[in-house]
């Protein structure tokens, strides 16, 4: 079996809750299966004088008001349930699954005649198509379920479309198409597959919508499966003498209850372990975005080496021993170990490192912006003015926010309010943090948008985020940011998702608005360009630390660690063409694979035996600061003249 | 990658040929879906490509690059245009015979998470173009797919995985290993370094390059990075809106560009090296790239061009080549200002 | 926004085409025996010369298209015809007595008040519960309140209509006499009078409502709890309330609100089973009935009925929907 499917199994089984639903249903199935050894009697065998009898040892759940054995009838009835369940979704999947696919995948003309047909049908309302068929159809059992199953095909067939549509635009589809393979192999072993999770999860709560359904046309006495011991039926006779008997009333009742709770049990567990539809079982998610500093080490101090500094020349932030643990599924791994660092008053500190890297957990952890759990501070401080963030109350937290500290994100269509002016959203921060009055604050916004170089700014305050180009969102997320004129601003790769040409026109808007507003900025990437451009000092992460701590010129010129050096010389440039690229073997590690030792050592050119033994500490090298044991040999290597490596083979 | 009878393509030295290749996405209207206009993606476009030679395909999001290299592999249908692949036009060919052509051009994608079935082995996913194009058997098929895999640097044990178990890097050369599988004339490589770390970019353009000498494969290599493209390309050519601003010799066009746009794009690229990046002369364009669904009249870039003349707003310019050999489309070079009998254009760069 | 409203109308276009075709393939199986039956004011055996009669005026003798185009153009004027039971003698101008079938449109509009009093009741608990829940699951994941609001509504959500009004029956009328178990009264007769009879349906058939809209409500609250533009709210420094009520709530309410729309098509199935249950004389009651006896005419003017309502609670929806989501209003 696939490593996919066992894990997806496993998961299955510890949902607590899947695995009650699936024991009852085959619970009900087995009773379905062997009723005639299980029950007690002949369902129909009427007890004459026992009539309406309560539970007693020959009949363990009481006789009907025909004095007909409940315990046989209701065994007997998970027949009927089982049968219902079969034939419906099956019926239902037969006629749901070609269409969505179909229309889905081909689309054009029969996509849009299907859909009207699936909007028609499921304008009905569902009981309403299960009597109609049974009506047209002398109140055939079989026709009634034919009914329901129509009254499914709509919703199902919708969702084989929207998987469909989906899969199809996956890539490798578009893969498939261009290596030549035809359509229908596609469809039946690209697309149906990837599409069947949500398939199967949907006939698993459709089982019992199927026995509700059935069981709601047999109180009615339409359409009764064909020997009456029906769920449905039982309770309906029930009904009848529900003064005198009520617990025959509480009894089929149930039955129906748990039988659909178990279907839809079921189903929710699958869509959990499929990852279909995260949230809606409690634990499994996060609270509100707010980071709290909980555990012993609040506040402790771990590097030792830094002093307080006297209060005039102290760093705007100063960042000390920070430990940024999270909770995955595999148990709880530090993003972000002992990060220490300051921000003086107006520079602009780079923080660069590659996916994976801590250098975003870094930058959310100072405005406390992680959502807790599944992050933790496990320990550290962040010294604002002297102050620790992390110390403060949230409701303190929130005065800091926003006034003192901003941030601008890399996309900024996902860190705009979608359904809210431009205007707005600008003036609510200002609103926030000032006391000023509505119209001031919307004026305040249109200035802030006309200084970050928006045309029209006036008529475009009231413009919402996706009218905006992308370059001009980002404009905009910046005057939000400024609007209260921050202190430091954290801008977390605000030009990752931007043109080349457009990020030239954010960078130099930055670049000005930092002296007009005094800035000081940390700038969050991944680009060792945009830092040659823009930085004053650069710190480099990698695997959750800080490998290297340079001032600009001095980390392009002598990169004091391996990993600086070998990403220097991986990078193309267009200044140089012909320059062998260096490879860097292997991957960057996952936070759950971080590597013991140096964290880099894996990969390392110049790796030796020690780099694995033990946790390397930041040392000074000349002005830099780097996390390496063999920063000498990395300078003897530089001066004897870059080489190059090849790839080694490698393994997942 | 011996013992697989392809058949022998027309010893053409293009690997790949589109003339005057169009696409237009109809403009509808919200209420009765009435085409009212036309984005046009793409917009005349030409290129060549010849045999182990690559093709930079540079250009911003929006400049069509993408549709014109699905296109080029009939992955999308051109609007008008041809192209000829491996010496076929492809317009010409049924689906069948389509189907058999494509062996020639095979493709390599962004998003290295998302070319792979997720639910199909390494092995299958690998060993598709083999089954659809040579119908191999299984047996053989893992065996050359193990073969393959050995020569993105993966090995044996990778073959029975499943997608999730790699990482983006690995899962890009598994993609390399797939359309490598079927020995292809050429290969359009869409973005195929972007979504990868730098540390582990590195390592696929290698790959590329050494598959370059060693099978004679060319590519159309798309991309948005200059750096990457300066690095990899033999030839460059450069879109704006849809139409090809700008091609010729790397050297030429990244040292001497000849389209105000061109220059504009590698003076925004920022270099790795703090002396060089803050010395250099910038030019910043102002505004953002034009609705394409109205293309600017004349010169799609006059909107955002330093140098716009009153002539660049009401037509537009037909390609020039300039004594680098680069071919270019504006009027600075035909109509713009002399001075001693040589372009401002040329002078101002010195 | 005018646009979204006038596609929308214009997508129903070929759908409610599409359901006239059902509806008038119901009509097929019309046969005028049984219409004569009903003119015959009963009697067994009527006159070849009565069939013969109905037979036209029902354009039985007509080729079909023409039937499907004098039904829709009688449809269109909501004329629904006759029922097919329970006939009832009417004075000719000429002085006899003629019998005739009832008029749809009349019956249906007669029992209209009781479903809509039922319904009402659903609605409103379906929605103040769901909410209330929703917001609680949303806000708080994890907390105490929260995983007993899971587990309500998972119950709720499987918990059948039919059986939770007999169990609601014993508690209140069978075991105390506090609420009548059966019957309707109009609200002309008393508030109380008119509550006390709706009350237990109405819950009945708004729990899994309430179950459905609470369980959407607290998934959407989560999600967008999650996404890029509340942490930019929380950035610049805005209470939980305000996060909450300015820019959660507004873009959560996509997916409760859809799910709201197919809910109260559920509801409407529910009263069908409810009103048979506890014999209150409303739409329900009548599909049944009509079911029963194959009244055809009776089951088509229902059906439309009823098609007509989803489709106008769908379009209510849909203009919500694009009230909320500035992106639907102008692409």
């Amino acid at each position: 079996m696939p490593p996919k499917r066992v894990r997806l199994f496993r998961r299955v089984l510890r949902d607590k809750f899947a695995v009650t639903g699936m024991l009852i249903l085959l619970l009900i199935a087995f009773l379905a299966a062997f009723a005639s050894w299980l029950a007690p009697y002949d369902p129909e065998l009427l007890f004459v004088g026992e009539r309406a009898e309560g539970l007693s040892g020959d009949h363990w759940l009481g006789t009907d008001h025909l004095g007909r054995d409940v315990a046989s009838r209701l065994i007997f009835g998970a027949q009927v349930a089982v049968r219902v369940a079969l034939q419906v979704v099956g019926i239902t999947l037969a006629i749901a699954v070609p269409i969505g696919l179909f229309s889905g995948f081909i689309g054009g003309r029969l996509d849009v005649v299907a859909m009207r047909t699936m909007d028609a049908i499921h304008s009905v309302p569902t009981l309403m198509l299960a009597l109609v068929f049974a009506a047209s159809f002398n109140l055939s059992f079989n026709w009634g379920l034919f009914g329901i199953s129509l009254a499914f095909v709509p919703t199902m067939s919708r969702l084989v479309r929207a998987q469909t549509l989906a899969v199809r635009e996956e890539t490798f589809i578009e893969a498939s198409v261009s290596i030549g393979t035809p359509m229908r192999r596609i469809l039946i072993k690209r697309v149906l597959p990837n599409a069947a999770s949500p398939i199967i999860v949907q006939s698993s709560i459709y089982v019992g919508g199927a026995i509700l359904l059935e069981a709601s046309l047999s109180i009615l006495g339409i359409g009764v499966p064909p020997g009456s011991a029906a769920w449905g039926s039982m309770l309906e006779e029930a009904f009848q003498s529900i003064y005198t008997d009520t617990a025959n009333v509480v009894i089929p009742g149930a039955a129906i209850a748990i039988a659909v709770l178990a279907a839809n049990l079921l189903g929710d567990g699958l869509r959990d372990a499929l990852g279909l539809d995260a949230g809606h079982r409690y634990g499994a998610r996060t609270r509100m975005g707010l980071t709290l500093a909980p555990g012993g080490e609040r506040g402790r101090e771990t590097d030792a080496t830094q002093a307080t500094a006297p209060a005039d020349t102290a760093p705007l932030l100063d960042v000390r021993g920070l430990t940024v643990e999270v909770r995955t599924e595999h148990g709880l791994f530090p993003v972000v170990e002992d990060v220490s660092f300051e921000l003086r008053h107006g520079e602009v500190l780079g923080l660069v490192g590659e996916s994976g890297s801590g250098k975003t957990v870094t930058s959310l952890s100072l405005m406390r912006l992680l959502p807790s759990p599944p992050f933790r501070v496990a320990s550290g401080r962040v010294l604002f003015e002297g102050d620790d963030l992390l110390q403060r109350s949230i409701h303190q937290m929130r005065a800091i926010r926003g006034r003192d500290i901003a941030m601008i994100f890399q996309d900024p269509m996902a860190a705009l309010n979608p359904s809210m002016q431009m205007g707005h959203q600008i003036a609510e921060a200002v609103r926030l943090h000032r006391n000023v009055r509505r119209a001031a604050a919307q004026k305040r916004a249109v200035e802030m948008l006309d200084r970050v170089g928006i045309p029209d700014a006036r008529a475009r305050a009231r413009s919402f985020p996706h009218e905006f180009s992308g370059g001009m969102r980002q404009r905009a997320m910046i005057a939000m940011a400024l609007s209260c004129s921050p202190k430091v601003l954290i801008a977390d790769e605000p030009t990752t998702a931007l043109d080349v040409t457009i990020q030239a026109q954010i960078l130099e808007l930055l670049a000005e608005l930092r002296e007009e507003f005094g800035l000081s900025i940390i700038f969050v990437t991944h680009d060792l360009g945009v830092v040659a451009d823009f930085c004053d000092r650069v710190l480099v992460m990698y695997a959750g630390q800080i490998v290297e701590q340079a001032e600009i010129h001095r980390l392009f010129e002598h990169p004091s660690h391996p990993y600086s050096d070998a990403l220097l010389a991986a990078m193309p440039r267009l200044t140089d063409r012909d320059k062998e690229l260096v490879t860097i073997p292997g991957s960057v590690p996952t936070i759950e694979s971080f590597p013991s030792g140096c964290r880099f050592h894996p990969r390392c050119r110049l790796a030796v035996e020690e780099c694995a033994a033990g946790a390397v500490s930041l040392v000074e090298v000349g002005d830099s600061v780097s996390r390496c044991i063999r920063t000498d040999e990395l300078i003897r290597v530089r001066a004897a003249g870059p080489d190059s490596q090849g790839i080694t083979a490698d393994g997942p | 990658m011996t013992g697989t009878a392809t058949t022998a393509a027309p010893a053409s030295t293009e690997a790949l040929e589109v003339s005057d290749l169009t696409k237009l996405f109809p403009v509808r209207t919200p209420l009765l879906r009435r085409t009212v206009g036309h984005v046009r993606a793409v917009d005349g476009a030409s290129l060549t490509v010849r045999t182990a030679e690559t093709v930079g395909l540079v250009g911003e999001s929006g400049s069509g690059k993408s549709t014109l290299g699905r296109m080029a592999l009939r992955l999308i249908e051109p609007t008008a245009g041809s192209v000829v692949l491996a010496g076929r036009e492809l317009g010409e060919l049924s689906a069948a015979e389509m189907r058999t052509q494509r062996r020639h051009g095979q493709m390599i994608f962004q998003d290295p998470y998302s070319s792979l079935d997720p639910r199909a082995s390494i092995a299958d996913n690998v060993g598709e173009p083999l089954r659809t194009q040579f119908g191999l058997p299984r047996a053989e098929r893992d065996r050359r797919v193990v073969e393959l895999l050995e020569t993105v640097r993966l090995n044996r044990s990778h073959l029975r995985r499943y997608p999730h178990e790699f990482s983006g890097g690995q899962l890009q050369r598994i993609a390399l290993a797939r359309a490598l599988a079927v020995r292809p004339r050429i290969i359009i490589a869409d973005e195929p370094v972007s979504s990868l770390d730098v540390s582990t970019q590195a390592q696929m353009l290698q790959l590329l390059e050494e598959f370059k000498r060693e099978y004679e494969i060319a590519y159309l290599f798309i991309s948005h990075d200059l750096s990457v493209v300066r690095h990899i390309s033999d030839q460059i050519a450069v879109m704006y809106l849809g139409q090809i601003v700008e091609r010729g010799d790397n050297d030429a066009v990244t040292t001497q560009p000849a389209h105000p746009y061109t220059e504009a794009l590698l003076s925004a690229v920022p270099v790795p090296d703090p002396v060089v990046q803050r010395s250099r002369r910038r030019i910043v364009l102002t505004g953002d790239l034009p609705n394409p669904a109205d293309t600017p009249k004349g010169c799609r870039f006059h909107t955002r061009c330093p140098y716009v003349m009153e002539m660049c707003r009401e037509i537009d310019p037909e390609p020039y080549v300039t004594p680098a050999g680069t071919e270019v489309r504006c009027h600075l070079h035909t109509s713009g200002p002399e001075l001693a009998g040589r372009s401002v254009l040329e002078l101002a760069k010195q | 926004m005018g646009t979204v409203i006038l596609r929308r109308l214009l997508t129903l276009i070929p759908m409610m085409f599409l359901v006239s075709i059902g509806l008038f393939a119901i009509s097929l199986q019309l046969n005028p025996d049984k219409a004569a039956h009903i003119r015959a004011g009963g009697a067994e055996n009527a006159s070849l010369e009565i069939i013969e009669s109905i037979r036209r005026e029902l354009h039985l003798d007509k080729p079909i298209h023409e039937r499907y185009g004098r039904w829709l153009y009688d449809v269109v004027r909501l004329d629904l015809g006759e029922s097919l039971t329970r006939p009832i003698p009417v004075d000719t101008p000429d002085g006899r007595t003629e019998f005739r079938g009832r008029s749809v449109a009349t019956e249906i509009r007669n029992a209209l008040p009781r479903t809509l009093s039922i319904a009402m009741v659903g609605v409103v608990f379906g929605v103040t519960v769901g909410v209330t829940v929703g917001l609680i699951g949303g806000l708080r994941p994890g907390s105490l309140l929260d995983r007993f609001s899971v587990l309500g509504t998972t119950a709720g959500i499987a918990m059948p209509s039919f059986w939770l009004i007999m169990l609601l029956i014993i508690a209140f009328s069978v075991n105390r006499d506090w609420l009548p178990a059966t019957g309707y009264e109009p609200l002309e007769t008393g508030l109380w009078s008119w509550l006390s009879r709706i009350l237990l349906p109405g819950i009945s058939v708004g729990v899994a409502m309430a179950a459905v809209t609470a369980r959407q409500l607290r998934a959407a609250l989560m999600d967008v709890m999650g996404a890029a533009y509340i942490r930019t709210a929380w950035a610049k420094g805005g209470s939980s309330a305000r996060v909450v009520v300015r820019h959660a709530l507004k873009n959560a309410a996509n997916a409760p609100l859809t799910v709201m729309g197919n809910q109260f098509a559920h509801l409407l199935s529910g009263t069908i089973v409810i009103e048979s249950l506890v014999g209150i004389r409303g739409l329900g009651w009548l599909v049944v009935t009509a079911v029963r006896s194959n009244d055809i005419t009776m089951i088509q003017g229902l059906v439309l009925f009823f098609v007509v309502v989803t489709v106008a609670i769908n379009l209510i929806i849909d203009l919500l929907y694009s009230y909320l989501n500035p992106k639907v209003r102008v692409s």
